[in-house]
């Protein structure tokens, strides 16, 4: 007797009619955020090489072959430090950095790798334009940073999305400081949130008090490395938090999180359960 | 060895064998993010040389991706 054996191609899992997943990807002390809705989807950094290597596992057990958008939020190993190897591994519609001024270009390994791999494969690559909007399925994305061509830290060129899906909004801002965060309120294009990705992994340099202010978010999502050597996050950026929600979850405790938004309200589980 | 950024009062060093923390006092204060440095005789120094030779490499490559996908 014998079994036919059948292979059946992995179907790419994406959320339900009317939803809008954000997956908050465990990469140790780091940012990866996957975002799908509808057939379409965006990648938001992938943490270091060797943590890459996870969200593409991750990615690949979803089904996940194409990435419609990916964002490099600003070249920092922990956020661009595995890039090649997302390039390498999906087919990618387009691919966003922030513009850098000529003295501030990066000279690390992994960004050369980068630039080596987006060649190799014909990536589209394009500097954010802020006040640019575009649509993941029926997600709604606005570039709302940076905000100037030129900073004193790298941090603050990173590229600062919200993405609203129906009455739900969702805001990543990669590491930016104090000082992109003002110029984000100046901007006029900030208003509440129910979702903060909190800026750089809840370091007291960012999530100011007036920025907070602003967005007042009703869920905080902070992506971190369990006993990371630089005290993210900051009890002080925690107590700021807490002004305004008591949900707050890390990846550091909770492993992956994802966040699914129906237009309307949202859903949150998490790998493990501790906040 | 190249400055990826600074944390704190860490600076995060991209070496052969991966990242690397060290402490920011051990580097001189002009130390910026993309400087090459070296290590010698017990202290690290910025190769100017290096870094710009380095930063026009990327700058001509990053430029021509740019470039090429405005065309």
């Amino acid at each position: 007797m014998c079994f036919a054996l059948t292979f059946v191609p992995k179907q790419p899992v994406y959320p339900a009619e009317g939803e809008m997943q954000v997956h908050f990807i465990d990469v140790g002390q780091g940012d990866c955020i996957y975002i799908a809705a509808g057939t379409e989807n965006m990648l938001i950094d992938c943490g270091e090489a060797d943590e890459s290597v996870r969200a593409v596992g991750y990615l690949r057990d979803m089904g996940v072959k194409r990435l419609d958008y990916v964002v490099g939020t600003h070249p920092h190993s922990d956020h661009m430090g595995g890039m090649d190897n997302i390039i390498n591994a999906f087919e990618i519609g387009e691919f966003i950095i922030p513009h850098l001024d000529d003295e501030d270009i990066p000279t690390t390994s992994y960004f050369l790798r980068f630039l080596d791999a987006a060649e190799k494969h014909g990536v589209k690559l394009t500097e954010a334009v802020t006040g640019s909007e575009f649509t993941v399925g029926d997600a709604h994305c606005e570039i709302i940073a940076p905000n100037s061509d030129k900073y004193e830290d790298i941090n603050n060129y990173s590229v600062g999305i919200v993405v609203r899906h129906g009455s739900r909004s969702f805001i990543f801002t990669g590491d930016a400081e104090g000082v992109a965060e003002r110029e984000m309120i100046d901007g006029g294009r900030l208003g509440r949130v129910n979702v903060y990705k909190v800026g750089h992994h809840g370091s007291s340099s960012s999530s100011t008090a007036a920025f907070l202010g602003v967005i007042r978010p009703e869920v905080a999502v902070i992506s971190c490395g369990a006993g990371n050597p630089y005290g993210h996050p900051t009890d002080a950026v925690i107590k700021r938090l807490s002004a305004y929600t008591d949900n707050i979850y890390r990846t550091d405790l909770c492993g992956n999180i994802v966040i699914t938004s129906d237009g309307s309200s949202l859903r949150v589980s998490a790998e493990r359960s501790s906040r | 060895m190249t400055i990826d950024r600074f944390e704190g009062d860490y600076a995060v060093l991209e070496t052969d064998e991966g990242m690397v923390n060290i402490h920011r006092a051990h580097l001189p204060s002009s130390a910026r993010e993309g400087d090459v440095v070296t290590y010698s005789n017990g202290g690290f120094s910025i190769d100017r040389e290096a870094t710009d030779d380095l930063r026009a490499e990327v700058r001509e490559k990053l430029h021509r991706l740019l470039t090429g996908n405005n065309d």
